[in-house]
């Protein structure tokens, strides 16, 4: 095979029909049955909404004082994530019981809830307690399949305008209603799905969101999320200017640090 | 913005924006886990770790794959997750191989001499057989086999995946393909079929 020859799967070309039938069996590796998958894709959030809660010292929370102050250990934060995380998985086919086995599969040797990798988790917490009352009680709950996107209404900007032009012109608005909040986070959701696979999309709903909620309480995360966008759609220099935008509206934002990584790493 | 004067409101607004920080990366990595969390459990088995720690497995890549998030490019997140699938799945093996922990299911699959009935053998024991032949490969052989092959990723992106030149990763595949070629043919002999 000549070393400059495209490549193409075996199944793809011709091939015995032994090598075809060992392939192809292995169109057959899902995850078990529904429930079995849902019971992994279950255990699997709930190990990482443990970890996400420890994890959250790094996202830059700086309120962490008074919680310290309150004297919750490491171990009883993860512990309270995990219970968290099972209130927000809902449904009873998501919730992890020590009888949560896959029905396909051999009896596992330990339960579902002894899986959560404690320990994993623990050690990336030494760094610092978590506000655990903002934890994500309030959180969106983990939905099993991502929301619809948002399409593009016709005639709606898809230009990286910066979000401070806009912000500037409307009068300053009461703090969220949880209503609002909930609807903030739904459109930015959309913006998320859409990012990698049509940039184009995510940037139109940007523009909406920032119609929608000119001081809205995830302008930071519209912010950075627009200057990801703009990246992933191959339009840096505007990316730059966005940047550049956000952090004179957002100076202290946790979100400096990130979306100037993303800048160094996107030549 | 508004303007802050009181140090207790310095506070807030800080933890306002830490929040909403943590409130971004929370639906980016459920986003990721979403989509991505049947390959990897394919992934993850498709590369040898033992049926009963499938669970233990997929846990920590999206645990590792959380704790990165900053480092992932928009765009990236598959290769990159499955990046951290293969590293979790041999340092399984590795693991499992040094406490002799050998589930049955992972355990070599003893290969029925007898003829098949005909070239068209049932899928479970198709299975089993190629389970077999992906077992006897090393490890850097399987990932790039089970990548390309079966998830029919393109070369240049297998090459991310296992953090190697598109060279190298082509390379690696290509032994691969003879691995898996003598491996079959093998198979073929031993089951009297003579498939070649």
């Amino acid at each position: 095979m000549s070393d400059r020859s495209p490549m193409v799967p075996l199944l793809r070309e011709e091939t015995d029909d032994l090598e075809r039938s060992l392939l192809e069996s292995a169109r057959d590796d899902l995850s078990g049955d529904d429930a079995a998958r849902a019971r992994s894709l279950a255990a699997a959030r709930g190990a990482l909404q443990a970890g996400m809660l420890v994890g959250a010292a790094t996202a830059g929370i700086t309120g962490w004082r008074w919680v310290s102050a309150l004297g919750l250990t490491t171990t009883k934060v993860v512990w309270i994530g995990c219970v968290t995380a099972l209130v927000a998985a809902g449904s009873a086919s998501l919730m992890l019981t020590r009888d949560a086995r896959p029905l396909s599969r051999a009896p596992v040797s330990t339960p579902h809830t002894a899986r959560v990798p404690v320990a994993t988790a623990t050690a990336t917490a030494e760094r610092a307690p978590v506000p655990v009352s903002r934890a994500p009680s309030v959180a969106p709950p983990l939905a099993e399949s991502p929301p619809r996107p948002v399409p593009r209404t016709a005639g709606e900007p898809t230009s990286n305008t910066p979000p401070s032009t806009s912000a500037k012109a409307v009068a300053p608005v009461a703090p969220p209603s949880p209503g609002t909040l909930h609807a903030e986070t739904q459109l930015l959701q959309s913006v998320t799905i859409s990012l990698a696979s049509d940039p184009g999309t995510a940037l139109s709903n940007l523009d909406a969101y920032d119609a929608q909620f000119p001081a809205g309480a995830l302008a930071e995360d519209a912010g950075l999320l627009r200057v990801q966008a703009l990246l992933a759609a191959g339009r840096r220099d505007e990316a730059t200017r966005a940047a550049a935008t956000f952090e004179r509206r957002f100076p202290a934002s946790a979100f400096v640090s990130r979306i100037r990584s993303l800048l160094a790493n996107n030549p | 913005m508004p303007a802050v004067e009181s140090e207790k409101a310095l506070e807030e607004d800080s933890l306002s924006s830490g929040q909403l920080a943590f409130h971004a990366r929370d639906t980016r990595i459920n986003t990721i886990v979403t989509a991505h969390f049947d390959v990897v459990w394919r992934s993850l088995r498709r590369l040898g770790v033992p049926e009963a720690s499938l669970d233990d497995a997929a846990q920590q890549v999206f645990i590792v794959v959380a704790r990165k998030l900053d480092t992932i490019l928009v765009g990236g997140e598959r290769p990159f997750v499955l990046g951290v699938a293969v590293r979790v799945a041999s340092d399984m093996r590795r693991t499992h191989s040094r406490r002799r922990e050998v589930a049955d299911d992972a355990a070599p699959v003893a290969v029925d001499p007898a003829p098949a009935a005909d070239e068209l053998i049932d899928r479970k024991r198709a299975r089993q057989l190629l389970e077999h032949v992906l077992t006897s490969m090393p490890m850097d052989l399987r990932a790039a086999f089970t990548m390309f092959e079966l998830e029919e990723m393109s070369v240049p992106e297998l090459a991310t995946v296992l953090g190697v030149p598109v060279g190298t990763a082509a390379s690696r595949l290509r032994r691969a393909r003879e691995h898996f070629h003598d491996a079959v043919r093998r198979l073929g002999r031993s089951t009297g079929g003579g498939h070649e």
